[in-house]
């Protein structure tokens, strides 16, 4: 998931891979807005199958916290 | 069936007023940074005075003459639109009022966003049934009207203008693999609704206050869900000659960008002019049709998706094989 994760992020936002770690914060580190992250969900479950409403990001700030969630979602 | 077509005419109205997002700085707690990153928009024109039905009339008309086809010839107008000035007569019987044209079928289509590439596919199809010669497809939005100018998630996305074209029979079709769909909004993530009013036997009614009302991140998803679908459907009934250019509604930059990324498309492949006009509803296509031409961006012999998606929720697309040369070279 770890690996998804960085890839999409890596496409999306035109990041090299050692700019993202697992402590990156998707809107201090990046300026992702709301609909950046509804596109990176959109990635995401179209790679993985796990869907993933934006209200449940609302709480999610890191990449880790975000990888635990799916990781949670996909178990 | 549709009947073997070629768009002879194209033209589009738009209202005098442009509205910078500056001008909205002073409205709703935005700022002209903020749309430009999240939409692409920069201007929008709005109606002061202008109506819906007085643009799709006027854009019809310069299409008509575009096209070189007699009034007698009309043998159709299929008008769309969600925001038109009446709810009967219907805007096809105000256009051809105002054109004069005395004797053809007329009337509306409501697909929200996606109502000219429903009109146009409806048009084509009656042309076939009906017999007819020549048709005028025609959208166009007031949506200024309906907008809630107090709310920043939506009053910074709309703009009003017409847009219209001229369907002929061809020797050569020229409008190919229609795509209509629809799906139920079942979490209501685009409406417009309207109302009931009070009557003597019915006082419960409430007031007439209708707005837009989206829900920005569904909408999100279903476009770039949809456009890309339509894309390739649109893609696999081309066969061996696809389409090279597209032109979508134009909702949101970053929804053309999704699906660019996510198709691993071209952007110049796009016809993108948002920026001018915002989301004109139904009107965006023949309003972005009639650019294209003009600015040369479009010739003939080029091979055109046109997809829209929007409220309902529907979705739907056609190729055109464009005919009419660049305009610098008419």
């Amino acid at each position: 998931m770890q690996e998804i994760i960085i890839r999409n992020l890596m496409s999306q936002l035109d990041l090299d891979r050692e700019a993202i770690t697992m402590e990156s914060r998707f809107v201090e580190d990046f300026s992702m807005d709301s609909l950046d992250m509804v596109e990176m969900l959109i990635d995401l479950e179209k790679e993985t199958g796990v869907k993933v409403p934006v209200e449940e990001v609302a709480d999610i700030h890191t990449v880790g916290e975000l990888v635990k969630h799916l990781e949670g979602k996909q178990a | 069936m549709m009947a073997p077509v070629e768009i002879a005419g194209v033209a589009k109205c738009l209202p005098e007023t442009i509205v910078t997002n500056a001008q909205l700085e002073s409205l709703v707690d935005t700022s002209d940074e903020w749309i430009k990153k999240r939409t692409g928009i920069h201007t929008r024109r709005v109606v002061d005075g202008e109506t819906a039905t007085g643009m799709a009339a006027q854009a019809a008309r310069e299409a008509l003459e575009m096209s070189g086809t007699r009034k007698e010839e009309v043998g159709l107008i299929v008008a769309c639109t969600i925001t038109g000035d009446d709810l009967t007569p219907s805007m096809a019987g105000s256009v051809q009022k105002a054109l004069g044209i005395q004797n053809c079928a007329a009337f509306d289509v409501s697909a929200g966003c996606t109502g000219f590439v429903y009109a146009l596919v409806a048009a084509a199809s009656m042309m076939e049934t009906l017999g007819k010669r020549a048709a005028i497809v025609v959208a166009s939005e007031a949506m200024s009207r309906y907008t809630d100018w107090t709310d920043r998630s939506t009053c910074v996305l709309f703009g009003d203008g017409a847009g219209a074209v001229v369907l002929r029979r061809s020797e050569t079709p020229c409008l190919h693999f229609p795509v209509l769909n629809a799906e139920p909004d079942t979490d209501e993530v685009i409406v417009l609704k309207k109302e009931a009013r009070s009557t003597p036997f019915s006082p419960n009614g409430g007031e007439t206050k209708q707005f837009i009302r989206m829900k920005g991140s569904d909408v999100f998803t279903y476009a770039v869900r949809v456009l890309e679908d339509t894309l390739k459907e649109l893609r696999a009934g081309c066969g061996a000659r696809p389409y090279t250019k597209v032109i979508p509604h134009q909702a949101n930059e970053k929804i053309i960008d999704y699906v660019v990324r996510s198709m691993g498309l071209d952007k110049e492949q796009f016809f993108i002019n948002i920026s001018n006009y915002a989301n004109t509803s139904s009107a965006s296509i023949p309003i972005a049709l009639c650019d294209a031409w003009e600015s040369g961006w479009l010739d003939a012999g080029d091979r055109v998706a046109l997809v829209g998606f929007g409220s309902g929720l529907t979705s739907g697309g056609a190729v055109i094989d464009w005919t009419i040369p660049k305009k610098k070279e008419n």
